[in-house]
């Protein structure tokens, strides 16, 4: 076996063995040249055997761990039919909260803005009143007393008398009193049947009938009425 | 003689062997349990696989482009392939073998990046990272010792560095990270003839640089007349 070629075949002698190789130990014992030269690429590949490891950075192992942990979320979130779908919710919630954000900030401080200009400008600025458009409002927020509408075409007899009439919301009369109360059976009877005949107009708070008291004074030649 | 200097046991079996073969199947059990939890999406074994591989693939990272910045993208590209694709494992190689092949791609890709780019770019820092290395303070090596290893460890790996890429693979994967040739092959997809010649071409030209680098230089000559 010449140099050249215990020389090539030492390279595989260094990782595997003699055992197949047996004319290169005779070739080592008797060449100093290759015996130097295997002697070298020994101590390479020691050297290259004895290389410190090279330990990743801290700042490596984080951004594994943080790949890891996405890459785990992003399995899972693909494992079912609905898990991708809460996945892409989720996704696509957190896009549209990131694209408002931005917004948010500049909207919330236009609108503030807005508002307290128009609260300091408001007051200042010149507007025209149409009052002869308005409608009367006292028919409808206003109060009214109770009426009636026509008496009875018989008169009384002979005194006169004040009646104090109680009426409902409908405009019936719910009772009656007289004054003087001491009256004949004939008097209290022609002023039942005046009451009777007569038509009641109830009185009005806010334009609605309500309950309400009317005072007539019954004279031998006239009415007077008095809510 | 020549077993002692070739770094052989006694039945001229290299150092090791019998020991990775009766590891080899318990490897593989943990390998395929490993796979199968990371399909099924397990968290711990997301965890068990970065463990277990960051250290290496970042070694053979650093080994293969000597630059921490570059050996930390590749990194994490390695693990994002992974992660991604270790549905489409086959179980055909190792899963060691196949996340080296990823590593060495993408090594690959990484300085056909820098060719293309960063080799025109001049950088701002000149301060070196910090290197961390598992060598663990002996209170018995004197300094000149320390010196003399920390010094003898630069000088190899500049001389790695300086070396084809192609050879400097081979080396790496067989001599620094101890595959097999067989397993070098797969990882790098070439044959087991392409696998021997450079590794014997890749250390004789490290062989070289070494002995270039070690001449003594003489201090002083004389000048012709």
């Amino acid at each position: 076996m010449n140099c050249d070629k215990v020389r090539k075949t030492l390279s595989i002698v260094l990782g595997r063995g003699l055992g197949a190789f047996d004319g290169i130990s005779e070739h080592l014992a008797q060449c100093r040249e290759c015996s130097d030269y295997a002697q070298e690429l020994s101590v390479v590949r020691g050297e290259l055997r004895n290389l410190p490891m090279r330990l990743p950075p801290a700042r490596l192992v984080t951004q594994l761990q943080v790949l890891a942990s996405r890459e785990h979320l992003r399995r899972i979130s693909r494992g079912t039919l609905r898990a991708m779908v809460h996945f892409w919710a989720a996704e696509l919630r957190f896009f549209f909260d990131n694209l408002m954000r931005p917004f948010a900030l500049p909207f919330a401080g236009g609108l503030l803005s807005a508002l307290f200009l128009f609260t300091m400008l408001a007051p200042g600025l010149p507007t025209r009143r149409h009052i002869s458009n308005d409608v009367l409002l006292s028919g409808i927020f206003g109060q009214s007393q109770a009426t009636f509408d026509a008496l009875p075409p018989w008169g009384l007899g002979e005194d006169d008398v004040v009646v104090l009439v109680t009426l409902d919301k409908d405009g019936s009369v719910m009772d009656y009193s007289t004054i003087p109360s001491n009256l004949n059976a004939k008097m209290r009877n022609d002023i039942a049947n005046m009451i009777l005949f007569t038509k009641f107009q109830p009185a009005t708070e806010f334009g609605m009938p309500v309950a309400s008291t009317l005072l007539v004074s019954f004279r031998r030649d006239s009415i007077n009425v008095k809510g | 003689m020549a077993s002692s200097v070739l770094g052989l046991n006694s039945d001229g079996e290299p150092v090791g062997a019998t020991a990775r073969l009766r590891t080899e199947s318990t490897g593989q059990r943990e390998d395929d349990e490993l796979v199968r939890r990371l399909r099924a999406g397990d968290e711990a074994a997301y965890e068990d696989l970065l463990s277990r591989f960051q250290q290496p693939v970042y070694n053979l990272a650093y080994r293969l482009l000597n630059d921490p910045g570059d050996a930390s993208d590749v990194v994490q590209e390695v693990f994002l392939k992974v992660f991604r694709n270790v549905s489409h494992f086959r179980r055909q190689s190792s899963l060691k073998t196949w996340i080296y092949r990823i590593t060495v791609n993408e090594a690959h890709n990484q300085r056909r990046w820098f060719f293309r780019h960063r080799s025109r770019e001049v950088g701002l820092d000149d301060e070196p990272e910090q290197i961390h290395t598992r060598n663990v303070p002996d209170s018995e090596r004197s300094p000149f010792d320390c010196t003399f290893d920390r010094e003898k460890h630069e000088l190899i790996e500049s001389a790695l560095g300086r070396i084809n890429p192609l050879f400097r693979e081979v080396v790496v994967l067989r001599d620094v990270e101890d595959l097999s040739y067989e397993e070098i092959a797969e990882v790098l997809q070439i044959s087991l003839g392409t696998v021997k010649s450079r590794i014997l071409r890749g250390r004789e030209a490290l062989r070289q640089e070494l002995t270039a680098r070690l001449e003594p230089q003489p201090a002083w000559r004389w000048a012709p007349e």
